[in-house]
């Protein structure tokens, strides 16, 4: 072995350990989806990912439970109710029973004259008070009286209706046997909102867990459980792609190896081959860490297609070796050409690399490091590491000769096809891309389907329209948002929204308090105002003594804070309606049932509050989609325009530069056709995977078109280049054949283009004479 | 003259034959519930009295009561006060003219409304079926004056409510009598009854 060649050995090993080291110790694989959201730009933005990531939505479980009679299902919820409070891992469970808001109209009924809107000077004067107190007699004798009779003493004013009929909002599922079923009966739902954040994927995992544990111990017979929730779905998600990644590579992995154990006939080439890959891969995720902290599964998933592109690396050297050759020679011979091929593919993901999408980068930065390791190693390191007599057995020509494989001038059959591609495209035009972020989802439809019916049931909110009031304190957000109030409640009237809900309700700010406070008169004043009130009405005499008792103590009580619902399902929700921000307080108003958005921006811009913004999620995601895309477009064009210079600059030629370009593009133009009219639209995902394509056409191309060293050579070129195709094929497919969207809309489309890449670079490529 | 016992058995077959007849004649809840299903709609005057321990005096409403079938309920108070309530299907609304207000609540929200509202609305409409299902049922009396008690089963009922009794002939309800668990007493007197 010669000094250049142990030098190599030493570095790769020196390399491999580094970065083997690297990975066990520092490697941390995520799955959470807003990786792969842009960073916030605006503040909208920032609200969109914080609501998808720790949301209090984000943070849900919905649970069915069917197969049993609806005497048996509402037993079940509330014993399952139950056992979930005890096990202290979530916040609020509701499943309708009424008794489980017990602990929260308590404390508001301890609160009312905090934080109801009725207490105002007027009320308690001895008009406002003897009205209060006909209003009560007539609900006292209405048929809903019964419910009042307990309160009235304390509460001859009313603020206790009013403030649960704010806290009632939507009315949930229909109530069968005391709890929340289905239209039909046959499904009891409950709804529990886990402690742990959504995107703490293991954590809801556990929640999950939890649930089914405790439902086993209660199930009645032939009864089953339903869940779902986005952390569910992020926990499906991950373990979607974890067993789409593990396949796609083990297939993949196991086509190359037959593929390549035919064409060597001999074990070592075979393993020799995948160092140059793993190799690769090993540095590029750790690359990926060092650089970006963590490694996302999508990304990992990716590495499946850089196995086939990198095995690609080693076939060239050991297809192109010629009997008796040292490899050294042959890899001198065949370095121009594979180096370019290489530096294009290098190229092509430094425009990734660039993207401000994150995973996007993760691929480009993967990608990079892995391809020009690969190359590399292939160049330095097989070689040094590959006895001669290895590769004594190999084949040296394809079994079979085709003419399609035998360069030849039908550039009119390549440019037909190309042709048909383009009216195709046109067609599509209109409705070329999907930047609806659902389905860049990696969550499994099934898993998809079961939230959106249970959503559906519990008519749990879709979370989809916010206000946001942003303000520089707590005080100054709540009392921007207390004065939205009216208008709010205009919407409600005029129908322009269904209902809202704001923090203020919970937490008034401290002004209102103030104002509040200053309504409630004194006690002497109160009871002389209450007796002559009193005077006519048939209320027993001292039966009031608990309001003049309470509404003393709320005029010494101090200020109400967030505090004050610890313990309550108020208090998460009011986490989420009042959240500090970087530098700024947010406060956020649900809508529901938005029907009138004109109706209702015209209002909110005639509301004129700088900080006040209109959230329709929905949307926002949306455009963030396109946004990626546009910018994902443009990057791809640089990175063409990349290749094509380096092309130029390694080929100084611009005949063969076109030529080489020809089929790179052609293959891209018909991918994209196929696709469309597959019914496909296109998205960040497909863009990414035609970056590759280019790559892997241009590769084709540049060894079609290599001017052989002899005549003899060019079958051994054909060879390789059947066998590189092939493994690409492989582990296109292996991920094609997954469920994650985004790893199967990679995987067919550069199974696609692998095909037409390899069939445009023979029909393109000229037959140039040998000799150097 | 001496008689022969035999002939004396057909008489005890007789008598034991009335027997069964007379209970197949007992008035049960299947018939009482028979009879108010065959009328369609019915309005009444009420008087309706609650006592209660918070109050100094009784406290009395007149006014009339609606029913159509199958689940229409309309009360409509005249005085002292006027004020109007509707339960149709799964909605109760309280309307008052005087403060111009309507106030509408979903019964599914409110489960002891809604099971005391089941309890005249069922009857009415001899849907026995959704009666037990939110009380137990015991019918006393015969066809010209019966007495049907129910007794809660739904939790949130019982919390409030001891029982209803119901008390008329045929198919004509006459009074309505409601116990709460807080002690008070609210008396409904139905009088000129239409059918």
């Amino acid at each position: 072995m010669s000094l250049r060649a142990r030098l190599a050995v030493a570095i790769w090993l020196a390399a491999l350990v580094a970065s083997g080291y690297w990975i066990a110790r520092h490697l941390t694989v995520t799955t959470d989806l807003s990786a792969f959201l842009p960073p916030a730009a605006t503040r909208v933005q920032e609200v969109l990912v914080d609501q998808l990531r720790a949301g209090v939505a984000s943070r849900l479980l919905l649970i069915g439970i069917d197969g049993a009679d609806e005497a048996a299902l509402a037993k079940a919820s509330r014993e399952l109710a139950q056992r979930l409070d005890a096990s202290g891992a979530f916040g609020t469970i509701a499943n309708g029973e009424p008794e489980r808001l017990a602990r929260e109209r308590e404390r508001l009924f301890a609160l009312r004259y905090a934080l109801s809107p009725g207490v105002r000077a007027e009320r308690f004067s001895t008009e406002g008070l003897r009205a209060a107190m006909q209003e009560e007699l007539e609900v006292l004798a209405s048929p809903l009286g019964m419910f009042t009779r307990r309160t009235l003493p304390a509460d001859p004013t009313g603020e206790l209706r009013r403030l649960a009929a704010q806290l009632a909002g939507a009315a949930g599922p229909a109530l069968r046997q005391g709890v929340w079923m289905s239209a039909d009966g046959r499904r009891a739902l409950l709804a529990a909102e886990t402690r742990a954040a959504g995107f703490d994927l293991d954590a809801q995992q556990r929640a999950a867990g939890l649930v089914r544990s405790l439902f086993a111990e209660i199930a009645p017979p032939g009864a089953a459980l339903r869940l779902a929730g986005p952390g569910l779905a992020g926990a499906a998600a991950r373990a979607a792609i974890e067993r789409d990644a593990r396949r796609a590579t083990l297939a993949s992995l196991l086509g190359v190896v037959l593929l390549l154990g035919t064409v060597y006939r001999s074990v070592l080439p075979v393993l020799l081959s995948g160092l140059p890959a793993l190799t690769g891969m090993a540095i590029g995720v750790a690359a990926v860490s060092l650089w970006f902290g963590q490694l996302h599964g999508i990304t990992l998933g990716f590495a499946a297609i850089l196995i086939g592109e990198a095995v690609d690396y080693p076939t060239y050297l050991y297809a192109h070796a010629g009997r008796g050759e040292a490899l050294a020679q042959t890899a001198a011979r065949i370095g121009p050409t594979l180096s370019l091929a290489v530096l294009t593919t290098c190229c092509g993901a430094i425009a990734m690399l660039l993207s401000s999408f994150r995973g996007l980068a993760q691929l480009g930065m993967l990608t990079m490091v892995g391809v020009a390791v690969a190359g590399l190693v292939t160049w330095f390191v097989l070689p040094a590491l590959t006895p001669a007599r290895a590769l004594q057995g190999k084949l040296t020509r394809l079994p079979f000769e085709s003419g399609a494989l035998v360069p030849g001038p039908r550039r009119w059959l390549a440019a037909l096809l190309v042709a048909a591609a383009l009216p195709v495209i046109a067609a599509h035009s209109g409705r070329l891309w999907d930047d609806d972020l659902a389905n860049l989802s990696p969550v499994p439809e099934p898993t998809i389907a079961l939230d959106t019916e249970l959503r559906a049931q519990l008519g749990a909110p879709d979370l989809r329209h916010l206000l946001a009031v942003t303000a520089p304190d707590r005080e100054a957000a709540l009392q921007k948002s207390e004065a939205l109030q009216p208008l709010l409640e205009r919407a409600v009237a005029e129908g322009w929204i269904g209902n809202y809900d704001l923090a203020a309700r919970y937490l008034p700010s401290r002004r209102t308090q103030e104002t509040r406070r200053a309504a409630l008169p004194e006690r002497a004043t109160l009871a002389a105002r209450l007796a002559q009130a009193q005077r006519g009405l048939p209320f027993r005499d001292g039966l009031f003594a608990p309001f003049l008792a309470d509404v003393e103590r709320a005029r010494g009580a101090a200020p109400l804070d967030a505090d004050a619902w610890r313990g309550t399902a108020l208090a998460s929700r009011l986490e989420v309606l009042l959240a500090p921000g970087a530098k700024d307080w947010v406060a956020f108003v649900p809508l529901s049932a938005l029907r009138d958005a004109e109706a209702l921006r015209a209002a909110l811009r005639a509301h004129g509050d700088e900080g006040l913004l209109h959230i329709d999620l929905k949307r926002e995601a949306d455009a963030l989609v396109a946004g990626y895309r546009s910018e994902s477009v443009r990057l791809v064009l640089f990175g063409l325009l990349c290749m094509a210079a380096l092309l130029y600059a390694g080929l100084r030629d611009l005949g063969l530069t076109l030529r080489v370009l020809a089929p790179a593009l052609g293959a891209a133009l018909l991918c994209v056709a196929t696709l469309l009219a597959a019914g496909v639209r296109l998205s960040v995902v497909h863009l990414v995977a035609l970056l590759l394509v280019i790559g892997v056409g241009l590769n084709y191309a540049l060894f079609f078109n290599r001017r052989p060293a002899a005549e003899g050579e060019r079958a051994l070129t054909r060879l390789s280049l059947v066998v590189a195709g092939l493994a690409s094929l492989c582990a296109a497919l292996a991920l094609a054949a997954g469920s994650t969207p985004v790893l199967r809309a990679i995987g067919s489309t550069i199974a696609l283009g692998t095909v037409y890449a390899f069939l445009l670079a023979a029909l393109l490529a000229r037959r140039l004479p040998a000799g150097g | 003259m001496a008689r022969r016992a035999g002939p004396r058995w057909p008489a005890a077959l007789l008598l034991l034959a009335a027997c069964r007849l007379a209970a197949a004649a007992e008035f049960g809840p299947a018939d009482l519930m028979q009879a108010f299903a065959a009328v369609p709609a019915a309005q009444a005057s009420f008087v309706e009295i609650r006592r209660s321990d918070i109050l100094r005096a009784p406290l009395e409403l007149k006014g009339t009561l609606h029913y159509q079938r199958p689940g229409r309920l309309e009360r409509r108070v005249l005085s002292p006060y006027q004020e109007v309530t509707r339960i149709e299907g799964e909605r109760v609304t309280i309307e008052n003219p005087a403060r111009g207000q309507v106030k509408s609540y979903s019964l599914a929200a409110l489960p002891a409304a809604l099971a005391l509202a089941e309890g005249l609305r069922a009857t009415l409409a001899g849907d026995l079926a959704s009666l037990e299902r939110h009380y137990r049922v015991r019918l006393e009396g015969g066809r010209d004056a019966w007495t049907l008690s129910l007794a809660p089963r739904d939790p949130a009922l019982a919390g409030a409510v001891v029982g209803v009794w119901l008390t008329g002939s045929a198919a004509r309800l006459a009074r309505v009598e409601i116990e709460e668990t807080a002690g008070d007493r609210v008396t409904m007197t139905l009088s000129d009854q239409q059918p």
